[in-house]
């Protein structure tokens, strides 16, 4: 194996930061037919036919060099090429330049067609670092990999504006808003563990992804695009974004990405306007080190934060990216069949949470996440779950004690890719949505609901580290891919629980936070909600005024707290046939099972799923004082944890095939919230709760099904949604130890339950009311 | 499509609950006329059908392993493999154990849905029973206060039932064994017997020693194993405190 070399995209980049270089001249506004009419003058045009080819061996990028926590990731055995033959055009490049006498702009265009890329290995640094020089170069022997990637693409890239490629403008004045960007790319995303013959495949396939800058009303318009507070930044008012794709899995490949093997499962898609939208890159990683801040409002006093993004002190070498967008009517969340009728659901026509009250978020969607290729022992500090912490920053453990919450961290193991979540959140819902059916003939039928999918996420933190796990191998010369993960997330409400705990009586708890349930409108929700229960905007088409005119009501889970906490956390493509090898070091080697081929989520180690929250509804105009049923929290603690996703068991059939194996651990039997458990209490009464606690034994899901179904296969007539699954209990799990559990009254047991074996067949389904 | 089934008696006993559905006691809950329910019952909440079937087929009849329909489990084992046993705190190793279950439930048409306000329906006495809303002590449990004001602008859940067979137009000819129009909820149940054995957590549930004493059955003369079938037409508004 050839020692591994600096590509040719440290030249391409670095050619591109010279044509990126800022103007500082005073601009007025450019109009779009301006703009118009400087496309196409003068400027330098780069053409690469049909066929062309580039490889690199190695890209790598190194972050913390020269330091004891350097790292870095490795992008190994790049291809990439232009597809030649009918319909293919090659990529062409122009760089525009000129001005009108008063500005200078630039403006950047391309296009590709028939794009193919390939990333034999994916990796870290670590195992290489690590090992002994041989023959003076870096040992690649010990390299280990993620796994193998394809891309394809045909596309374009439209980008530059007044005052230079980069010129983010001044952000107090509008005029200056004078970018245009403009990307879109068809295509194909493959991913295989193996080099081995019919090896498994996941692939997003027919994948469309566009961003752009419109004016609001589709057609393109202006935006911000440049650096910005040292952060390269994308900015718009009115922005298109769509990501839409299919998701297929092959269960076995003749060739690698195989596209004729592959089983569709389901359509996944987001498109639509997004709105307020501002998007930037930074440098820097994850801090170290902690502060007090008594600038963030909290119910205790002198609470110490972790410096995770280096505000209180230093932070490492990474990349940040800080996202934040607001929703426009014509959004759509997007899921249907990938195969059949096509028959799908766009959740359509968002709304913020609690708009128009004092206590509405700033912004619909907010994701600041850090990429950090980390040493050893470098990873982010741990979280906190619940107790009366404050609705912002990241507590320390011992702060998180003094509001009563619990400190959880898993560490990364050596060194990762870790992916920080601090203080995201999802603050809109979708009010109504469209069922895209088709009727007897295959002409589309469209029903349209006032309904939401009420999903919103309060506090969202997350310490998320990948590893790549699979070996060199070799005989083949190449690299076994597998991906091994550490997981600890949470979704709060912050406060709620605990106030709640207390029925919200200070009296009874002095240390709950008062404005737990004033805080509704940024809280954790789940919901199905009916969004016009006075019925005054029915059919296909209601005016704007009778949607303004809608109440809302909604049923399900309110103000939850979601923890998810996994150590060792291995998701692997399963195939259903035997790999060509049984040696687990070679990278023709796979794991097959007959019976369950699919995307294999998994874990032999402690995992912890934890669910709480209010069990109720309300009107979503005031969710400060719902309609309160039952507190609910759910604990599912395994010592084994699977997770099977896959296409359709049979030939044909339009549905997602799942799949589960849970061995709970029971926990010390003298704490009842020790292990896994289930308790309902009630709201006004919170002591008062039944639970089945200490669980322990086995449960599986066999033969699962979530299916959309639509008008013409259902007995209602109207689009369904049906959830099914095989339930096996104790010994019919796959030869599992009897499921067990304590009954609870309170703190006092009242008895146990034991089911040494059973089968339960269940079937859910969810239909709109005639 | 439902075919029509004979009935039995035990139809008569729940049909006669049927007006309203069964909620926590703590829930004000009154019988409403036809139209009232149509001033209330909305269009687009959520309709749910569950079915759960525990050691049992679709027809009612317990498991019997058979591969082809990826039974896992059979009741007719001589291992007696369908069961569940319960211990009370303070009896340790003295087992309840339920042998030869199975059971089969269907809920056909069940709605969730929602009330912003009650409109004039909460002024009437008929649906307005203060001491529902009471703790011990006859303190109000209710936030704004325990009158019929508050109550027609309070927010509800609705769980409901539409009725099926308007106006329970429900039919039985018990001589003929035939009976129309109870759709909405089809349980059954088969307990060969329950069991008292002796023995720790691993030992007592799946003990075999001793003979049981009560067998139940729930279900249909149509068959010996055919699910009771019941009509349930109304709402249940549920306010929380």
């Amino acid at each position: 194996m050839a020692s591994g070399h600096r590509s040719v995209f440290c030249y391409a980049s670095g050619l591109l930061l010279l044509v990126a270089s800022s103007a500082t001249s005073a601009m007025s506004p450019l109009e779009d037919d301006e703009m118009a009419a400087f496309s196409g003058q003068d400027g330098i045009s780069i053409n690469l036919n049909a066929g062309a080819q580039v490889l690199a061996d190695e890209v790598e990028w190194r972050m913390d060099a020269a330091t004891p926590q350097s790292a870095a990731l490795l992008i190994q055995d790049l291809q990439a090429s232009l597809q030649s033959g009918p319909g293919f055009t090659g990529a062409g490049f122009e760089v525009d330049v000129g001005g009108d006498g008063a500005d200078g702009y630039l403006v950047v265009r391309g296009s590709w067609s028939g794009l193919q890329a390939k990333i034999g290995a994916l990796g870290h640094s670590y195992y290489r670092d690590n090992a002994p020089l041989v023959g003076g170069g870096p040992d690649r022997t010990v390299d280990r990999s993620v796994g193998m990637f394809g891309i394809e693409s045909t596309g374009s890239l439209t980008m530059g504006g007044v005052g230079g490629l980069l010129n983010y403008g001044n952000p107090a004045d509008p005029t200056t808003a004078q970018s245009v960007f403009d990307l879109t790319s068809q295509g194909e995303i493959f991913y295989r563990q193996s080099t081995g013959l019919g090896a498994p495949e996941i692939s997003f396939g027919q994948l469309d992804f566009g961003f752009r800058f419109t004016d609001g009303a589709g057609n393109p318009g202006l935006g911000r695009f440049g650096i910005f507070n040292d952060r390269l930044t994308i900015a718009g008012d009115n922005l298109d974004f769509d990501l839409n794709f299919d998701l297929f899995f092959a269960p076995s490949t003749v060739t690698e990405f195989d596209k004729g093997s592959r089983l569709p499962m389901i359509v996944f898609g987001w498109e639509g306007g997004i709105e307020n939208a501002e998007i930037s890159l930074g440098s820097g990683g994850i801090g170290t080190g902690s502060s007090v801040d008594a600038s963030i409002p909290a119910v205790f006093p002198g609470l110490e934060y972790f410096n995770y993004e280096g505000q209180y002190g230093t932070r490492t070498e990474g990349l940040n990216i800080k996202a934040q967008w607001d929703y426009s009517e014509d959004f759509r969340f997007i899921l249907g069949q990938a195969s059949g009728d096509r028959i799908r659901v766009d959740f359509f026509d968002w709304r913020r949470m609690g708009a128009g009250t004092a206590g509405e978020a700033a912004y619909d969607l907010r994701l600041p996440f850090i990429l950090d290729a980390i040493g050893p022992l470098a990873g982010a500090d741990g979280l906190c779950f619940g107790g009366s912490q404050p609705s912002s920053g990241s507590l320390t453990s011992a702060s998180c004690g003094v509001v009563g919450g619990q400190f959880y961290n898993v560490p990364p193991k050596n060194s990762a890719l870790a992916v920080v979540i601090r203080d995201g959140g999802l603050h809109a819902y979708n009010t109504q949505a469209l069922v895209n059916d088709v009727d007897g003939l295959g002409d589309p039928v469209v029903d349209r609901f006032n309904w939401s999918l009420l999903y919103t996420f309060g506090k969202i933190d997350a310490n998320l580290y990948f590893y790549p796990d699979g070996g060199y191998d070799a005989i083949t010369d190449k690299y076994a891919g597998a991906l091994r993960s550490d997981v600890l997330l949470t979704i709060q409400s912050p406060g709620y629980w605990r106030a709640a705990q207390a029925n919200f009586d200070p009296l009874v708890d002095s240390g709950i936070d008062p404005n737990a349930r004033s805080r509704w409108a940024t809280n954790t929700h789940f919901l199905i909600a009916d969004t016009d229960i006075n019925k005054v905007a029915v059919g296909l088409n209601p005016s704007q005024a009778q949607l303004d005119a809608r109440e809302e009501f909604g049923i399900g889970i309110l103000n939850a707290d979601l923890l998810w906490r996994v150590d060792d956390f291995v998701i692997s493509l399963v195939g259903n046939t035997a790999p060509p090898t049984a040696d687990p070091n070679s990278s023709d080697f796979y794991q097959s099972d007959a019976n369950f081929p699919g995307l294999w989520l998994q874990t032999n180690n402690l995992a912890r799923y934890q669910f709480r929250g209010l069990f109720g509804g309300g009107n979503l105009n005031d969710l400060s004082n719902p309609a309160r049923i039952s507190l609910i929290d759910v604990n599912i603690e395994t010592d084994e944890f699977i997770f099977i996703l896959g296409p359709p068991r049979e030939p044909g059939a339009e549905y997602v095939a799942f799949d589960a194996l849970l061995n709970f651990t029971g926990g010390n039997p003298a704490d009842i919230f020790d292990g896994a458990y289930l308790t309902l209490a009630e709201p006004s009464q919170p002591t008062a709760f039944v639970g089945l606690t200490n669980v322990d034994g086995r449960i599986a899901w066999t033969d699962g099904r979530v299916q959309l179904s639509g008008n013409l296969s259902t007995a209602s007539g109207r689009p369904e949604l049906t959830i099914a699954n095989q339930l096996l209990i104790g010994s019919t799990a796959f030869g599992g130890d009897q499921l067990r559990a304590d009954v609870n009254l309170g703190m006092e047991r009242l008895g146990t339950i034991v089911i040494p074996s059973a089968h339960i067949s269940s079937s859910l389904s969810l239909t709109p009311q005639n | 499509m439902k075919t029509k089934r004979p009935f039995v008696s035990v139809r008569h006993c729940l049909l006669l609950l049927c007006g309203v559905l069964f909620l926590a006691p703590t829930y004000a809950m009154q019988p409403m006329a036809d139209e009232e329910m149509s001033g209330l019952v909305g269009r687009e909440g959520v309709s749910l059908r569950l079915e759960l079937l525990i050691n049992a087929k679709a027809d009612g009849s317990p498991m019997n392993g058979d591969v082809g329909a990826g039974e896992q489990i059979d009741c007719g084992d001589a291992s007696d493999p369908c069961r569940f046993a319960m211990e009370f705190a303070g009896r340790d190793d003295k087992w309840i154990v339920f042998k030869g279950y199975s059971g089969i439930l269907r809920i056909n048409d069940i709605r969730l849905d929602a009330q912003a306000e009650l409109g004039a329906i909460g002024s009437n006495p008929a649906y307005f029973n203060i001491a529902k809303f009471q703790g011990i002590g006859g303190g109000c449990l209710l936030p704004g206060g325990c009158t019929v004001g508050n109550l027609d602008v309070s927010p509800a859940l609705r769980v409901s039932y539409p009725d099926t067979t308007p106006a329970f137009a429900t039919g039985a000819n018990p001589a003929a064994q035939v009976s129309s129009g109870f759709t909405s909820l089809e349980i059954g149940i088969i307990l060969d017997g329950i069991s008292v054995e002796f023995g720790n957590e691993s030992v007592g549930p799946v003990a075999n020693v001793n003979a049981p004493f009560l067998g139940l059955n729930v279900g249909d003369v149509a068959s010996a194993t055919a699910p009771a079938k019941i009509a349930i037409g109304g709402n249940a508004l549920i306010f929380g405190f």
